[in-house]
């Protein structure tokens, strides 16, 4: 007997090791690591409050990681996503969708048993599910802004299980949730786990999707100066190490490069929080600018390229 | 939702949680949750009567969902609760518990189906001991009368607490909401503008001092005492609070620091998904309630635009127009925007920007005593780059708007700047932080400070509030939020006001700071408004068109004695400018208001006719005619240059079947071409300016006419200026050589019609959302000479469509959907190549272009603009170029280097596109929504090819494409002995690129109005040639305000323009 339980734990262990993959909620709190399902057509018959996940044992389930990664991870079952937003657009990934509920499910881990604050925007209205008791039912017709609703829960000490469901009417389809500790601040001690089969290309390539730059012309102390700011939109793989160099170039109107004034080699990526970066320009005339982001791989490959339109004036 | 639209309000976007947290602070505010009255909820409410003595049998509920109530008779609510065992930590067994109710209006509260209580106060508390013992875990249900007292009544919901914390409660709600503006207002300003991909921060308190403030609320918070509180010791609670705020004084002196200014506004569409005549009830409704609030209210502000919902008032409701007259003299009725309406702001005409100033600035000086100062347009679809022209020119000092947040692109960078247009006028232009439909939550109005106090440096920000569009405007709960705000010391200063009167705190020297913006205000939305509702949109060009021809003949005519039909010129104006209203000529209102513009259209264009042809009756009487030779004709140029064109007039019955010549007024044969729909079409040469000749028909004179056909064939044909060649199996243009300058204009095949899948995700009137699926139509089902002659040469090309993915009923499978005919026509003489289009147009969600691909090559397109012209580009390098795929133009857009240029001229469009080389102008739509017939049916239209030598501004495009859309207007006259020659100009002017867009009579006396505008960009000097000498000339602005005396002592003025300059003259007689 003991055998067949280490052998079940081995078996376990295994599936979970090779397609786990940990990740923390972005700088801004919201969590980007998500297996998807849908899309369920709501009808005369099926309304949103109908629970479209019975066959799988119903909305009120705590989902088990093993039995997901089993039922293989596509989008005919629960499809795994880190998108370069913070915003997930259902209908990125099942398309137009009018009338129609999702689901998205992740997997947190907690460290300690804790109170916390879950704010969530949603598109049109939503349900929230954690450890398998509805926490949060807001039916209503809006656009996504972050932080409409505002829920506090309590996460269990060890695996937790978010259960989001959200209905569309007509037009966008999309949700952004964040979990925060009780006094807002972004929790330290919590790991999402997402059940993938991405491969490091399309890992690499989702990350350096989802850097992104804002931009403030400041002229706090009367020089005037542009404040670039470098972040990703998603969450991060914990165990992703790959080097790559940022750069900031600022352009002028007529596309001339005007300088290149922020380069950095990061050497293990994972680590990457957010950059500030200040640009002072000496002698430009007031107009438009670009600033662009160019991020380079280890053999100085173009990965992927970002701009801000900014004013100088 | 729209994801984009819902990114624009992450532009306002203010949260919390942006907030860098405190632990006391956070701590405190936290433990404060618990301590709240017990919400009752699940209220169903009942619209029809119910019995009083028997509620708890009464049905015909609905769940409440809604905050408020709007309905003009008396509703009842309904909650059943059961009384928890604690409320605010607090046992409940056997205390006395109090109800509060939040309602706007009078109401009457039953228990358990027993009546408690009335309140008859409007506004202010609604509370009773609603038990005097309460037993926990009992169940009962509330009923709640609410009565009709103001329009609109309100109800919000009730709670229950326990008597004895009741102080206690108001203390902890006081405490909160003081935590709550000192932690918002402490924060960086750069904190609330994390979501902008571009941002402006120019505040000057320093993050040391902002986190000295923050450490002081957190040293406040550290000092309530929330354990006395937990042990029910209130009076301890209660100390502590006062010492937490002795701690936090210094923030009120801070936040004092700051001010606030809130103006009250209602947008009101004139017809969107309702039509003009419900507007009225809105506009009636809204303004009673404004008008309630201000009686109540007295610091209360109230601004409203449009001249047209106060004319509804002093027509229709007199009673409150007189009322709105009293509150505009006390300075609580505001009046803003100057014109007729809040029209589209990038598809109507110069001379309709100077009509619906005139109109409304005229209106609001004659029964309020004075103009609007502000320009208020809030929620048009961008805003063309003459505006501060039009503005500066009617009075109006400053504008409003907000609509550019809505671009789904680039984030516009400021919100305060000198907007210079394309002229060089320059107005402070303001972008509220948050538009123009806010109810002043706490969130929004510190938010929307500490935006501004970025964006602009200063430490005030004036916030727009009301509820919108189908009116409403401010309402009780949002003033009470002001005056519940103003009583808390830590919460900046709050003012009402009028949005002006902020603009006018600024002082001159601090606006000599702020950033200009010399472009249009480009919308990145809404581009699908170009093009939708394309009769409708003909139906506005013509009006403007042919209104200011009637009137430029009519004022002629009133020089030489006729009465000037200024009645029915004001009724046909005004109907053209209502219809200028921002949903209806875009095109995104329902069916029903198209059915409105139509027949609007049709009043229209019966002034319009009769009144030119009675001006040209009267004309044609002075008209020595009586020696010319067989039956005479006027050919009127409406334009104020001598002019060679296509002339059109119908075959008299009487010269049918029969030989007859075309003579000029020398007597001279011409060349003619009778048309197939039996019109004599020919060459009239050198029309003069803003005059006429006078041409014949006669019996064969037997003249020797050498001319002779063009050269045409099936698939090509020649001028002296062309030689068009058409793909016989393609159908489009494949070639157009101009002889003269020996130069291919075109690239690849030209004229190509191009069908885009276009399904805006919502939006879809407005939206142009391509997504990928594109046909060219690239076989003809038939290319046919089909007219020849000595005028001109007519190839028709016939093309159909059906869409792959369409199912057609058997048997016609595969039967076409929508058919088109392009005429592409040649005239001999005139360097134009002229395509006429009719489309029989039954499609869904799909949108249609015509495509030149054009052998020029330049970074930079020139479009039309409302007299003037701008330059865009035609690379797609960044994001700005890129979200600019769609824009809108007048008659005519351009691609022009220094050597050579084409421009593409129309009749009734406004979408256009030039990428790369390829110019193309879109013609038709088919969404969905509001309207799902929007544009089925059959159009026609007229675009033209003008392809010329060196540029734009020297080959006259502007003037070309009036010409197009302006054709030389003809009538038989009977013979007269008369006074005037045969050939005669009544006004000129010297260049022409200074273009008279109207003659009209003055608003206030017999005086003759001409406008007139430079439009190529240059400087000119010029002299504009009058009929006769006036006793004095004068300049003035828009609303014909005299400005400058021009000194004359003959018919002739000498006039200076700055490039792009539009100048009022008034001449006196």
């Amino acid at each position: 007997m003991k055998k067949i339980i280490f052998l079940l734990i081995l078996i376990s262990s295994i599936l979970l090791g090779q397609n786990l993959n940990d990740y923390i909620p972005n700088s801004d709190g919201f969590i980007t690591a998500w297996l998807l399902r849908g899309t369920y057509s709501i009808s005369t018959n099926n309304t949103r409050d109908f629970d479209f996940l019975s066959s799988l044992g119903g909305e009120t389930k705590k989902f088990n990681i093993k039995e997901i990664i089993s039922e293989g991870l596509d989008k005919n079952s629960w499809l795994p996503i880190t998108p370069n937003s913070y915003i997930i657009n259902f209908q990125e990934f099942f398309g137009k969708s009018p009338n129609k509920v999702c689901y998205a499910l992740t997997f947190i881990e907690s460290q300690e048993t804790q109170p916390v604050i879950i704010k969530c925007g949603s598109d049109d209205g939503i349900k929230i599910f954690l450890n398998g008791k509805m926490i949060h039912n807001n039916n209503i017709w809006r656009g996504v802004t972050p932080d409409e609703d505002v829920i506090k829960a309590n996460l269990n000490k060890g695996l937790n299980t978010l259960l989001v469901k959200v209905n569309n009417g007509e037009g966008g389809f999309e949700f952004c949730l964040k979990i925060l500790s009780n006094y807002n601040q972004s929790l330290k001690n919590i790991k999402i786990k997402l059940p993938n089969n991405f491969s490091d290309e399309e890992i690499f390539k989702s990350i350096f999707s989802s850097l992104n730059i804002y931009t403030i012309y400041d002229k706090t102390d009367d020089i005037p100066k542009f404040i670039t700011n470098i972040k990703t939109e998603s969450s991060l793989p914990l165990n992703f190490k790959r080097t790559i160099t940022l750069k900031l170039l600022l352009i002028d109107n007529e596309s001339r490069l005007i300088n290149e004034f922020y380069t950095e080699k990061i050497n293990n990526f994972s680590d990457f929080k957010s950059k500030e970066i200040t640009c002072k320009p000496q002698n430009i005339p007031p107009g438009r600018y670009v600033i662009k982001l160019q991020v380079l791989d280890e053999k100085e490959k173009l990965l992927t390229e970002k701009e801000n339109i900014v004013f100088w004036y | 939702m729209n994801r984009k639209v819902i990114m624009l309000f992450l532009f306002n976007f203010i949260s919390i949680t942006l907030l860098l947290s405190q632990p006391n602070t956070d701590k405190i505010l936290f433990e404060l949750e618990n301590y709240q009255p017990f919400k009752i909820k699940g209220w169903e409410y009942a619209t029809k009567s119910i019995n009083e003595n028997s509620l708890m049998d009464s049905n015909n509920w609905k769940p409440f969902s809604g905050d408020f109530s709007t309905d003009d008779s008396c509703k009842w609510f309904r909650a059943n609760f059961i009384i928890p065992e604690t409320i605010a930590n607090h046992n409940t067994k056997d205390e006395r518990l109090i109800i509060k109710i939040e309602a706007d209006g009078f109401c009457d509260v039953f228990i358990d189906g027993n009546y408690i209580t009335s309140f008859n106060n409007l506004k202010g508390e609604k509370k009773f001991i609603a038990f005097e013992k309460a037993i926990p875990l009992s169940n009962h249900n509330i009923f709640i009368k609410l009565r009709q007292s103001t329009i609109i009544s309100r109800f919000f919901g009730a709670s229950i607490e326990p008597e004895l914390i009741s102080t206690t409660l108001s203390t902890i709600d006081d405490l909160k909401l003081s935590i709550q503006i000192t932690k918002l207002l402490t924060q960086n300003p750069k904190d609330f503008l994390k979501y902008k991909k571009f941002s402006i921060n120019q505040s000057k308190v320093s993050e040391e001092r902002l986190k000295e403030l923050r450490d002081l609320i957190d040293k406040a918070c550290s000092e309530i005492d929330i354990q006395s509180l937990k042990q029910k010791k209130y009076n301890a609670f209660n100390q502590s609070v006062q010492k937490a705020y002795e701690i936090m004084n210094p923030i009120s002196k801070f936040a004092k620091e700051y001010t606030i200014y809130v103006s009250g506004n209602a947008h009101i569409d004139a017809a969107w998904l309702w039509r003009w005549k419900e507007s009225i009830d809105v506009a009636k409704y809204t303004f009673l309630q404004q008008l309630k609030l201000i009686d109540e209210y007295p610091e209360f502000i109230f601004s409203q635009s449009s001249s047209v919902y106060y004319e509804w008032m002093q027509k229709f409701h007199p009673d409150i127009f007189k009322r709105i007259k009293e509150k505009v003299k006390t300075g609580n009725w505001d009046i803003v925007g100057g014109s007729y309406l809040e029209p589209d702001c990038n598809l109507i005409s110069g001379e309709s920007w100077a009509r619906q100033l005139l109109m409304g600035q005229s209106y609001f000086l004659e029964n309020f005593g004075d103009i609007a100062l502000l320009g208020w347009n809030p929620d048009s679809f961008g805003y063309n780059w003459n505006i501060p022209q039009f503005y500066n020119l009617a009075g109006i000092k400053a504008f409003i708007t907000q609509k550019i947040s809505w671009n789904d692109t680039n984030e516009f960078p400021y919100h305060l700047f000198w907007w210079t247009g394309v002229d060089g006028s320059k107005i402070l232009t303001y972008f509220p932080m948050s538009g123009y439909v806010n109810s002043l939550d706490l969130n929004n109005l510190i938010g929307d400070l500490k935006q501004s106090e970025a964006n602009t440096g200063r430490k005030d920000v004036l916030i727009l509030y009301g509820f919108g569009d189908h009116g409403g405007g401010p309402e009780r709960f949002m003033l009470e939020r002001v005056l519940k705000f103003r009583e808390n010391k830590f919460f900046p200063n709050i003012k009402f006001c009028k949005p002006y009167d902020y603009l006018k705190t600024m002082s001159d020297d601090y606006l000599k700071t702020i950033p200009v913006w010399n472009d249009e205000l480009y919308l990145e939305y809404h581009r699908g408004t170009y093009t939708t509702q394309a009769a409708n949109k003909a139906g506005n060009r013509r009006s403007e068109f042919e209104l200011a021809s009637a009137e430029k003949l009519s004022s002629i005519a009133t020089l030489y004695g006729k009465e000037y039909p200024k009645n029915n010129f004001f009724d046909a104006w005004q109907k053209t400018l209502f219809n200028q209203f921002h949903d209806i000529l875009p095109g995104s209102s329902i069916n029903a208001v198209y059915q409105d513009s139509k027949e609007d259209y049709e009043f229209i264009k019966k002034i319009y006719n009769n009144e030119q042809i009675s001006a040209i009756d009267y004309i044609a009487k002075l008209i020595n005619s009586n020696n010319i030779k067989g039956d005479p004709f006027i050919i009127f140029n409406q334009a104020n240059w001598l002019r060679t064109d296509v002339c059109k007039i119908s075959l008299p019955e009487k010269y049918q079947n029969k030989k007859f010549s075309i003579l000029d007024e020398n007597n001279n044969s011409i060349p003619y071409q009778i048309s197939d729909n039996n019109s004599i079409v020919f060459i009239a040469k050198d029309i003069p300016s803003l005059g006429y000749k006078i041409y014949s028909i006669s019996d064969n004179t037997n003249d020797n006419i050498t001319d002779k056909d063009l050269a045409a064939s099936n698939n090509s044909i020649e001028n002296k200026y062309f030689n068009l060649k058409i793909n016989p199996n393609t159908g489009n243009i494949s070639s157009i050589f101009d002889k003269v300058n020996k130069k291919e204009i075109l690239l690849s095949e030209g004229n190509l019609l191009q069908l885009f899948e276009d399904r805006p995700t919502m939006y879809d009137a407005w939206e142009i959302l391509y997504t990928g699926v594109k046909w060219d139509l690239n076989k003809a089902d038939e290319v046919s000479l089909v007219e020849k002659g000595p005028i001109f040469a007519n190839i028709r090309v016939k093309k159909s469509f059906l869409e792959e993915s369409k199912i057609k009923s058997t048997p016609t499978t595969k039967f076409p959907s929508s058919f088109f005919t392009q005429d592409i026509i040649l005239y001999n003489d005139i360097p134009r190549i002229d395509i006429e289009l009719h489309a029989d147009w039954w499609e869904e969600r799909i949108l249609a272009k015509v495509a030149f691909p054009i052998n020029i090559n330049n970074n930079y397109a020139t479009y039309e603009i409302p007299n003037g012209a701008i330059k865009r580009p035609t690379t797609r390098n960044n994001s700005w170029e890129k979200a600019r795929y769609e824009v809108p133009a007048l008659t005519w857009a351009d691609l022009s280097n220094n050597e050579y240029g084409v421009s593409l001229l129309n009749i009734d469009k406004y979408g256009h596109d030039t990428e790369g080389n390829t110019m193309r102008l879109t013609l038709l739509r088919a969404p969905i929504y509001p309207d799902p017939h929007a544009d089925r049916g059959k159009h026609k239209t007229i675009y033209s090819l003008y392809p010329h030598k060196g540029s734009w501004e020297n080959a006259g495009t502007p003037n070309r494409a009036f010409e197009l859309n302006n054709p030389l207007i003809t009538k038989f006259i009977s013979k007269q002995q008369g006074k005037l020659p045969l050939s005669h100009s009544f006004m000129s002017v010297k260049n022409d690129n200074i273009i008279i867009s109207a003659i009209k009579k003055a608003e206030t006396s017999n005086s003759l109005i001409i406008r007139l505008y430079e439009s190529t960009g240059k400087e000119q000097a010029t002299e504009l040639a009058l009929p006769f000498t006036p006793k004095s000339v004068y300049e003035t602005d828009l609303l014909e305000n005299n400005k400058t005396k021009l000194e004359t002592t003959s018919n002739t003025l000498l006039l200076k323009f700055k490039p792009f300059e539009t100048k009022t003259i008034k001449a006196e007689y």
